[in-house]
């Protein structure tokens, strides 16, 4: 992408200008999510929405169908190595705790891989892995208090009120993430 | 915005700070000198800067449940940006405003 005002070109990935001008700023990556309409919905009910028309009608869930060419990617920064996880293994193992670089990341999907949520496990200078405990609520291995997957909210238990902090991530196209973060480790 | 005390960029907005939202997909690369060598596969066109923006009753059923939308909150507010609506080169990066910070969608 290229800025209106120098002209400046941007790696959209990487949130970088890479050319130009501004070559060498980054731009702040805010931690969005991709999930679908209704899951949007849900919880946030008065959630506004872009209004323009449609260009296509392709985006739907099935698009992860073909999960090999698909990886969920944790954003750490430009030029710093970026792990992310192959949407195959995150739809075996919806609730995924690893480390990559010196990050404890733990990463959340829904069924199908999308609904993919990155955290940081570190709280409080203490590292918790997670598990599964039932629909949308996940368990720590320390306290065994139970979290909300998607905003990493303890709902209840010993760290009741506290948050997990969000890592910005993205689906990408295997290819797209390996050509911009060929030092980031794929876990298969 | 301002950026180094200029005023920035892919939208014409006059203060706050920009943020970049999300990306998906990507550009296929190929190495260079400076090791980014885009293609150029449009022309450039108008930045998006006062995209249209809807309440859910307005939407009015118009997204379907299982369509795929790129989701953000900023503070207390909640923006869902549809992906069928992001695709198309001439549509991409959306520059939008959403809880006081300057941010752009892009696919």
């Amino acid at each position: 992408m290229r800025d209106v005002e120098t002209n400046s070109l941007w790696s959209h990935l990487l949130g970088k200008a890479m050319r130009g001008e501004f070559k060498g700023t980054e731009l702040k990556i805010l931690p969005g999510v991709m999930t679908t309409w209704s899951e949007w919905c849900l919880r946030h009910p008065r959630t506004t929405l872009l209004g323009m028309s449609r260009t296509t009608r392709s985006y739907r869930e099935a698009v992860w169908k073909k999960s090999n060419r698909f990886v969920y990617g944790v954003h750490l920064g430009a030029g710093r190595p970026s792990p992310a996880v192959s949407l195959k293994r995150l739809q075996q193992e919806p609730v995924f705790n690893f480390e990559s670089a010196g990050h404890v990341v733990l990463i959340t999907a829904g069924e199908k891989g999308v609904r993919a949520r990155a955290f940081s496990r570190k709280l409080k200078g203490e590292i918790l892995v997670f598990s599964a405990s039932g629909k949308g609520t996940i368990t720590d291995d320390r306290t065994s208090s139970r979290w909300d997957v998607t905003t990493g909210e303890c709902l209840g238990g010993k760290l009741k009120g506290t948050v997990l902090s969000v890592l910005p991530g993205t689906i990408s196209f295997r290819t797209a993430w390996e050509a911009f973060f060929p030092e980031g480790r794929i876990v298969e | 915005m301002q950026l180094d005390g200029r005023r920035f960029l892919f939208p014409r907005m006059k203060s706050g700070l920009l943020h970049l939202l999300l990306l998906v997909g990507g550009i296929p690369v190929s190495a260079s000198a400076d090791g980014f060598n885009p293609h150029k596969v449009v022309k450039a066109f108008p930045a998006i800067t006062d995209p249209r923006i809807v309440t859910v009753g307005e939407a009015g059923g118009f997204v379907e449940g299982n369509e795929l939308v790129l989701g953000v909150v900023i503070g207390k507010q909640a923006r869902a940006y549809p992906l069928n609506m992001l695709t198309n080169p001439t549509r991409e990066i959306i520059n939008d405003r959403l809880g006081g910070s300057a941010i752009a969608a892009t696919w």
